[in-house]
């Protein structure tokens, strides 16, 4: 409990949002496809997904794999199988009815206007098939009808039945208050146990009602009879008022405020199924098991003066130490991770720098540590230049008996450029070793120039060599006096 | 005995360049506008009857020792100047000499050491410590 308490109270209003967010998702996503066989697979494989995570922990190895290959064999088969389910509520719906509001399905059938209608074809002797699905889907049996979209009237179902029009001979598919389908193919059925005085009308009528769960009514063109279908069962009907009771009965039709309550109850409870499942999914991401993990990033230094130059650093990263659940800490890429040093208040010089929380960017849910090292020596300096003198750095040793008398360097000054505290303490630019021993007469020779430290810099990068002539003299024999 | 003009001009020119070898070549001078006047500054091997013997720039560490010599004109009254000598930019030495009137002669020495191989100079300031002039040399094997 007291976990529990803790994770509750270490929660970020973020953490809050991401929650409510991803609930709301998984709830249209249930609005807009409840009532589809989609639906129900989708719960099938959430209970394939929960099984498999249960033998994963029990330690069933090869039931968990099985239960892998079956999930992603299944999210296949949802989308190949009922795709044309998938795309029927995706192109039924409006852009605002992803977001908001609950779907037309909730529109009740008038009842009474498929009474009224059906028995005015009777009447008139108009032969008829009409189709009411109810929470399977027809899609995956019915074949080749004409998309219709019409708002159900009696006017309206008088003129598809009608002789001689095109779409006449079919079903009509009534869903809502929509005529949406009109001259569709029905499944016929192959039982022997039907009436002989049953037609091709009926047998389709069968057909369907032994397939799925859709109530078909059917009116007979010869005798103008209505006989309803549904669940393998035939139903005689004698009155209207006994199809609207049957109609009834089918549609599951309480008093308008029954309905509105069973709706609502049922929302209520699949968003309290959402809420919980997500708040489930998320707390075993963010706040499963803490894992450690150890990265070594690099240091980004920030907002330095403009003249400033960064000369040298103590350390150019920073190991960081940092926690999190499993996958949390698992799926932290190293782009993820900065640590950016603020350099607004530097000054020319050694700076300690120390790395506060703040300058360590972490993707969420991931917590820092321990940071190593905690303080950075920052060498800043501002550029300047300065001419300095050359001189010649001799190596070896002259050969017996000569002396190097004088030295003249062309040029004799250099400019060089770097930071104003290293150039401060610099005086003399010094020449490349030059051997002494090839050298027996006056001569020049070409040597390049040894800038340290290493990030100063010739003003003018072409002369980075010298001319270097010198004199060569005889030593002169020691003298009496100096033996004295 | 009768020399052409363009050719006197030629010699006094030639006398000019080799009679100065010191600001020419390889050292540089700041001549004050009052007090003594530096007219000599050399690096030797020794120093016999207060001159310098072999001047040079480059010195073998196997001399064990070595000198910087400067002469002062116009020395008016009792001063005092600087050598100060520095290894690779850092002050090893820095020796005080006393000059007095009229002209005078003034030496330093360093003895040298297996570590004092690598590039050296050596500073003469006058006593307010203003740079009169700078020696370049080198100690090798």
């Amino acid at each position: 409990m007291e976990p529990l308490i803790q994770s509750l109270a270490g929660l970020r209003w973020q953490d809050i949002v991401d929650i409510l967010l991803n609930s709301y998702i998984l709830f249209r996503l249930y609005v807009l496809f409840r009532g589809t066989n989609v639906i129900r697979m989708a719960i099938a494989i959430a209970m394939l997904w929960i099984l498999e995570r249960m033998a994963m922990s029990m330690g069933l190895i090869v039931t968990s794999w099985a239960m892998q290959g079956i999930i992603a064999a299944a999210a296949l088969i949802i989308i190949i199988v009922f795709r044309n389910e998938i795309a029927g509520v995706l192109q039924a719906r409006s852009f605002k009815s992803f977001f908001w509001g609950i779907p037309q399905r909730q529109i009740r059938t008038p009842i009474e206007i498929i009474v009224e209608s059906v028995y005015e074809l009777a009447r008139l002797k108009l032969g008829a098939l009409i189709v009411l699905p109810l929470k399977k889907g027809i899609e995956t049996v019915v074949h080749g009808g004409v998309s219709w979209q019409g708002k159900l009237s009696r006017e309206m179902l008088l003129s598809i039945f009608w002789h001689g029009t095109p779409v006449h001979d079919g079903a009509a598919v009534i869903q809502g208050d929509q005529i949406v389908e009109v001259a569709a193919i029905l499944p016929l059925s192959k039982s022997n146990d039907l009436p002989a005085h049953f037609g091709t009308r009926h047998r389709a009528a069968f057909g369907l009602a032994e397939k799925t769960d859709a109530l078909v009514i059917v009116v007979s063109e010869e005798r103008g009879e209505v006989t309803v279908f549904k669940d393998r069962v035939i139903i005689i009907i004698k009155d209207s008022i006994d199809l609207d009771r049957v109609l009834r009965e089918h549609a599951g039709t309480e008093p308008a405020a029954n309905g509105t309550r069973q709706q609502t109850m049922e929302l209520g409870l699949a968003a309290i199924i959402c809420l919980v499942g997500i708040t489930g999914i998320w707390f075993s991401f963010a706040r499963g098991f803490e894992t450690f993990v150890t990265l070594e990033v690099p240091v980004e230094f920030m907002n330095r003066g403009p003249k400033m130059e960064l000369l040298a650093t103590s350390a150019s990263s920073v190991t960081l130490q940092l926690s999190g659940s499993g996958a949390l800490v698992r799926s932290v890429r190293p782009d993820q991770v900065k640590v950016k040093l603020d350099l607004a208040n530097a000054v020319a010089g050694s700076n300690q720098i120390a790395i506060a929380r703040d300058s360590i960017v972490l993707p969420p849910g991931i917590a820092l540590k321990q940071v190593e090292p905690q303080v950075l020596a920052v060498n800043l300096d501002v550029m300047d230049q300065k001419k300095l003198p050359i001189q010649p750095d001799w190596a070896g040793k002259l050969l017996a008996g000569l002396i190097l008398q004088d030295v003249r360097i062309i040029p004799d000054m250099v400019k060089v450029m770097g930071g104003s505290l290293a150039l401060k303490d610099i005086q003399t630019i010094y020449t490349e070793k030059i051997p002494l021993e090839n050298i027996t007469t006056d001569g020049k020779i070409s040597v390049g120039l040894v800038l340290l430290p290493s990030y100063l810099k010739l003003d003018d990068e072409s002369q980075n060599h010298v001319e270097v002539f010198y004199k060569i003299a005889r030593r002169p024999p020691p003298s009496g006096d100096n033996n004295k | 005995m009768k020399i052409p003009f363009r050719k006197l001009c030629f010699i006094v020119s030639l006398a000019v360049v080799f009679d100065a070898p010191d600001a020419a070549w390889s050292q540089e001078v700041s001549v004050p506008s009052s007090g003594p006047a530096l007219v000599k500054a050399v690096m030797c091997e020794s120093i016999q009857k207060l001159t310098p013997d072999n001047q040079a720039v480059v010195f073998s560490i196997d001399l064990g020792r070595i000198s910087c010599f400067t002469e002062f004109d116009q020395v008016v009254k009792q001063t005092v100047i600087h050598h100060k000598w520095y290894h690779r930019g850092n002050l090893i030495s820095a020796k005080q000499l006393t000059l007095n009137p009229p002209r005078w002669s003034s030496f330093s020495s360093m003895q040298l050491r297996d570590a004092d191989k690598g590039p050296w100079q050596v500073d003469v300031t006058d006593e307010s410590d203003k740079l009169l002039y700078i020696l370049r040399f080198s100690v090798t094997d």
